[in-house]
């Protein structure tokens, strides 16, 4: 602090009314402004000038959109997976011919989750579109004990592998609910005590569900909102920020498609999505 | 808490008188409060004269003040001490006027053209007066929101520096832009 005064004269004295650029203002300060700034005014704001251009450039992180993916008919019948993009309105097709007959079940972290008939599961991960493995499982009676099957399935196997548990310690389990993945460990209900859970063995794979939005605003963020699923998002180009995105129309026939907390109002989309007869769509992290 | 005065000196060697306390409101200052070099005056030569009586203002209405009340009862300036240990249900109604007290001068402070809001923030960035740094990065990005590159320009005295071809270039992310979000 004793080199303050020494300092004193060496600066140029700072003249009030002589117009300066802003651009010339520091970088920190440059920061400040466009992190108060939305993505559009960033935009325009790199317009300005060149320093600008490449200041909002280094720290404009865009985000991408999450996609939409569809259950159709054409999955039921072949496993072609439909998905839609909405900030560019546009839709992309992917298949696994495993996946016919089943339905989304939902996704989290880059994983989806599809069931067939409520008890198998497929676990697929999102990018690149892959089945990791499908789980199923049963309860029989074998040679007078009760037994526990578990089937899996992995893909280019040309049909399930069965595993079978016996309860050593005598007490009777039949599957109920279940599979449910939670805190990497598969559960399974039993169905004839309350008390008893079945315990499988670790995947990597969470469900989520969605959750009520009841926020007088979102801090900007935009989400995504589905039956299945749910994702936030923040500095998406081209997808309005503080409003909820659905998988489909609220109002039929009223295009409206999301809502914004700026406005309080809802909007059409850049271009309709929604196709008539499609049953449910979930929202998943884009590639 | 006593009321000590310290001076503070323009870039252009005018001298300000200011209230300790106050100037607590400065973590530049109040470092070198505690820091114990204080012999009377306080250079800042990034400071004017124009703008230093802008930021003592800010400092007197915020003496002391980080956000907690309870600093305000100990050492606040011009402050009435009411603020009690006991709870009692005047205090949420009084706290309300004094926010909205506040947002009024808060209102008042801030006018003023773009020139001094450059100066004062870059005054409110080399003193770090957080509070006053917030309103004048707020103020100086609501004069950008829903604003043209041209009325950028025009707004903060910038030139442009690209090439006429780049310049194109501008003009059609600008409108792709436009078009994108023109929803209705």
């Amino acid at each position: 602090m004793t080199g303050r005064k020494m300092t004193r004269k060496t600066h140029k004295p700072v003249r009030v009314g002589e117009l300066r650029a802003w651009s010339e203002l520091p970088i920190e300060l440059l920061e400040l402004i466009f992190f108060r700034l939305c993505i559009d005014d960033n935009v325009r704001f790199s317009c300005v000038c060149k320093k600008l251009r490449s200041t909002v450039r280094s720290l404009c992180v865009v985000n991408q959109s999450p996609w939409l993916l569809y259950l159709s008919s054409f999955q039921l019948k072949n496993g072609i997976i439909r998905f839609f993009d909405p900030s560019q309105g546009k839709f992309y097709f992917d298949d696994i011919p495993e996946l016919r007959a089943t339905r989304i079940h939902c996704s989290k972290d880059g994983w989806l989750l599809f069931s067939q008939l409520g008890d198998l599961l497929y676990l697929v991960r999102q990018h690149p579109l892959t089945l990791i493995f499908a789980i199923g499982m049963g309860t029989g009676r074998d040679d007078g004990y009760e037994r526990v099957s578990i089937g899996i399935y992995y893909p280019g196997d040309a049909w399930w592998t069965t595993f079978k548990y016996q309860n050593t310690d005598g007490v009777q389990f039949h599957c109920g609910v279940g599979p449910i993945f939670c805190n990497g460990l598969f559960y399974c209900f039993s169905d004839l005590d309350e008390k008893l859970v079945g315990v499988f063995p670790p995947m990597n794979f969470r469900a989520v569900h969605m959750v009520e939005v009841e926020m007088e605003g979102l801090n900007g963020a935009t989400v995504f909102v589905s039956s299945h699923s749910s994702i936030s998002a923040t500095n998406v180009p081209r997808i309005s920020r503080n409003s909820v995105y659905f998988s489909k129309y609220r109002r039929y026939g009223k295009s409206s498609y999301f809502y914004s907390f700026d406005d309080c109002r809802f909007h059409p989309a850049i271009q309709r999505h929604e196709v008539p007869g499609i049953e449910k769509a979930v929202w998943i992290e884009p590639p | 808490m006593s009321s000590t005065k310290i001076f503070l000196k323009s870039s252009d060697d005018k001298t300000f008188e200011i209230d300790e306390t106050a100037a607590r409101a400065s973590e530049t200052l109040k470092n070198i409060i505690d820091g114990g070099c204080l012999d009377g005056v306080i250079p800042l030569p990034n400071v004017s004269s124009n703008i230093l009586p802008k930021v003592i203002e800010y400092c007197k209405k915020h003496g002391g003040d980080n956000g907690s009340s309870k600093k305000i009862a100990n050492g606040g300036v011009d402050k009435d001490k009411e603020i009690l240990p006991d709870y009692d249900e005047e205090e949420d109604k009084r706290e309300k006027v004094r926010v909205d007290e506040l947002k009024k001068w808060e209102e008042e402070y801030m006018d003023f053209d773009q020139q001094v809001l450059y100066d004062l923030m870059l005054a409110a960035n080399y003193l770090h007066i957080k509070g006053l740094l917030d309103l004048t990065v707020e103020k100086a990005a609501s004069m950008i929101r829903g604003r043209t590159p041209d009325q950028i320009r025009e707004n903060f005295n910038i030139n442009s520096d690209f090439t006429p071809e780049e310049e194109e270039e501008m003009i059609l992310i600008e409108d792709e832009w436009d078009d994108e979000w023109a929803f209705d």
